[in-house]
């Protein structure tokens, strides 16, 4: 009993010390901070375990490099999956960005045309969206979201931004049927049209109609075997009636239609030439347009 | 007797050592695992309140000087660990004895170190937010308390079996029931 109870007393003053010595240590500690006897303490702790440290720190390297590569393939796993994701978003963004920007430049065209064409500022104009388009063989028409409450009127000439630079815009076709807000357009590929040309910078005139063998292409008709046609050349709407097929010219002269890409005249026995002409515009892909209200 | 004070005395520095040098860089997060209080609080259920609380002192001691903080701040710390484990798991008076199979199990022992680890931090947050250190306690809590006991009780799942191996030669017995008979 008597070890018993001198142990237990022995302890209470045990830990009674150490508790007194860590609040002795703690009061020194804020009153010298690292000056004094506590700085003595620490330095030489310091200096006893800094190459224990250091040799510590040199044998765990290995496997500390290890873990870090592993961690490394883990964060680089999760960082593919996060930046592939971040690719395809890019890309998406980058497409409708290169969208865009075929549309502004397309929109510019326009605006460049109708800031320089003397037709535009002659018969005024509205801005449309193409809402239909059915193209095919026998039928070459679009629809557009403008109508007669825009001052859109049948046999308005229709043009779209041009491909080619020499020309802002180019003849897409003629408004065949209006209602309020829509109207249908006859493309000048239709099997059914036919325009009165002139090739530019020339007196040759002729009329344009669409190549039955060759999709997308006019051929250049009426054209005489002793005219002086060249390739590159531009052709646009003559504005004059052609009484040799008794056409009427709807259009206004002027309009840029396409260029000469073929003039052919291996058959001297034929009285004309045969020379095609490819638009200005792809007729296949409109989406913005121009209504010349010539009609107005 | 010479011999577990030498043994505890090694683990101490070995320990401290790892805490510092190697633990931090082996740990994901800014927080790392107190390997000390591990230690002290195995001490505690292995040998009683008066080794735990010089084990205490001795590794506070240590760490304060290694680290060049608040000397006697995690002696208080550590030592308040030990002594609250070793009077909850040993209210009686003991004494040393080499033969006495080990009462607590496994599962306990781990929930006293964690209970153990607990006390060491949340008390050295509230220490430094009453001694007007510039860490906000919310912060202190959410980046330093809950990583540091979760990651030693990580860590403790490995130190805890190898500690109870070291110091498993000797345990305690009751001293009433020695001096009754």
């Amino acid at each position: 009993m008597l070890i018993g109870k001198n142990r237990f007393i022995r302890r209470r003053a045990v830990i009674g010390l150490l508790l007194a010595a860590s609040l002795m240590l703690l009061t020194l500690s804020f009153r010298e901070g690292s000056s004094g006897v506590i700085g003595v303490i620490q330095r030489g702790a310091l200096s006893i375990t800094a190459p224990f440290s250091s040799a510590t720190t040199r044998v765990t390297k290995p496997f500390v490099d290890a873990w870090s590569w592993a961690g490394g393939l883990i964060d680089a796993r999760s960082q593919n999956v996060k930046l592939t994701q971040e690719l395809a978003q890019a890309r998406a963004a980058n497409l409708q960005l290169q969208q865009l920007q075929a549309d502004l430049d397309k929109l510019r065209a326009l605006d460049n045309f109708t800031a320089s064409s003397r037709l535009a500022s002659q018969y005024g104009f509205v801005g449309a969206t193409v809402i239909q388009q059915v193209p095919n063989v026998y039928s070459q028409t679009i629809t557009l979201n403008v109508g007669s409450d825009d001052g859109v009127a049948v046999n308005d000439p229709v043009v779209a931004p041009a491909g080619n630079s020499t020309v802002m815009a180019g003849l897409v076709g003629h408004v065949s049927s209006v209602t309020s807000g829509a109207c249908t357009v006859v493309l000048i590929l239709d099997p059914n049209t036919a325009v009165s040309v002139r090739v530019v910078n020339s007196t040759v005139r002729g009329v344009a109609e669409p190549a039955a063998g060759s999709t997308g292409q006019l051929n250049l008709l009426m054209v005489g075997q002793d005219e002086n046609v060249q390739v590159g050349q531009v052709v646009q709407t003559s504005g004059i009636l052609s009484n040799n097929r008794g056409l009427k010219a709807l259009l206004p002269a002027g309009i840029p239609i396409g260029q000469v890409t073929s003039v052919s005249q291996s058959n001297i026995d034929f009285p004309n030439k045969t020379i095609q002409v490819t638009p200005f515009v792809d007729l296949q892909s409109i989406d913005a347009v121009l209504v010349l209200k010539v009609q107005k | 007797m010479i011999v577990d004070g030498i043994k505890i005395a090694v683990s101490v520095f070995v320990l401290a050592i790892v805490q510092l040098s190697a633990m931090p860089q082996l740990t994901p997060s800014t927080a790392t695992p107190d390997l000390l209080a591990v230690l002290v609080v195995a001490v505690a259920m292995l040998r009683g309140p008066e080794a735990a609380a010089l084990t205490g002192f001795a590794a506070g001691l240590l760490l304060d000087s290694m680290l060049v903080g608040r000397l006697g701040l995690m002696s208080l710390l550590y030592m308040m660990a030990g002594l609250w484990v070793a009077h909850r798991l040993s209210p009686a008076e003991q004494v040393v004895s080499p033969a006495t199979p080990h009462p607590h199990s496994p599962l306990k022992q781990f929930a006293y170190v964690v209970a153990g680890v607990a006390i060491v931090q949340v008390g050295l947050a509230l220490a430094h937010s009453l001694l007007g250190d510039s860490y906000p306690l919310r912060t202190a809590f959410s980046s330093v308390v809950m990583p540091t006991v979760l990651e030693t009780a990580v860590a403790a799942l490995i130190l805890l079996p190898l500690l109870r191996r070291l110091l498993r030669h000797s345990t305690r017995i009751d001293v009433r029931s020695v001096s009754a008979a």
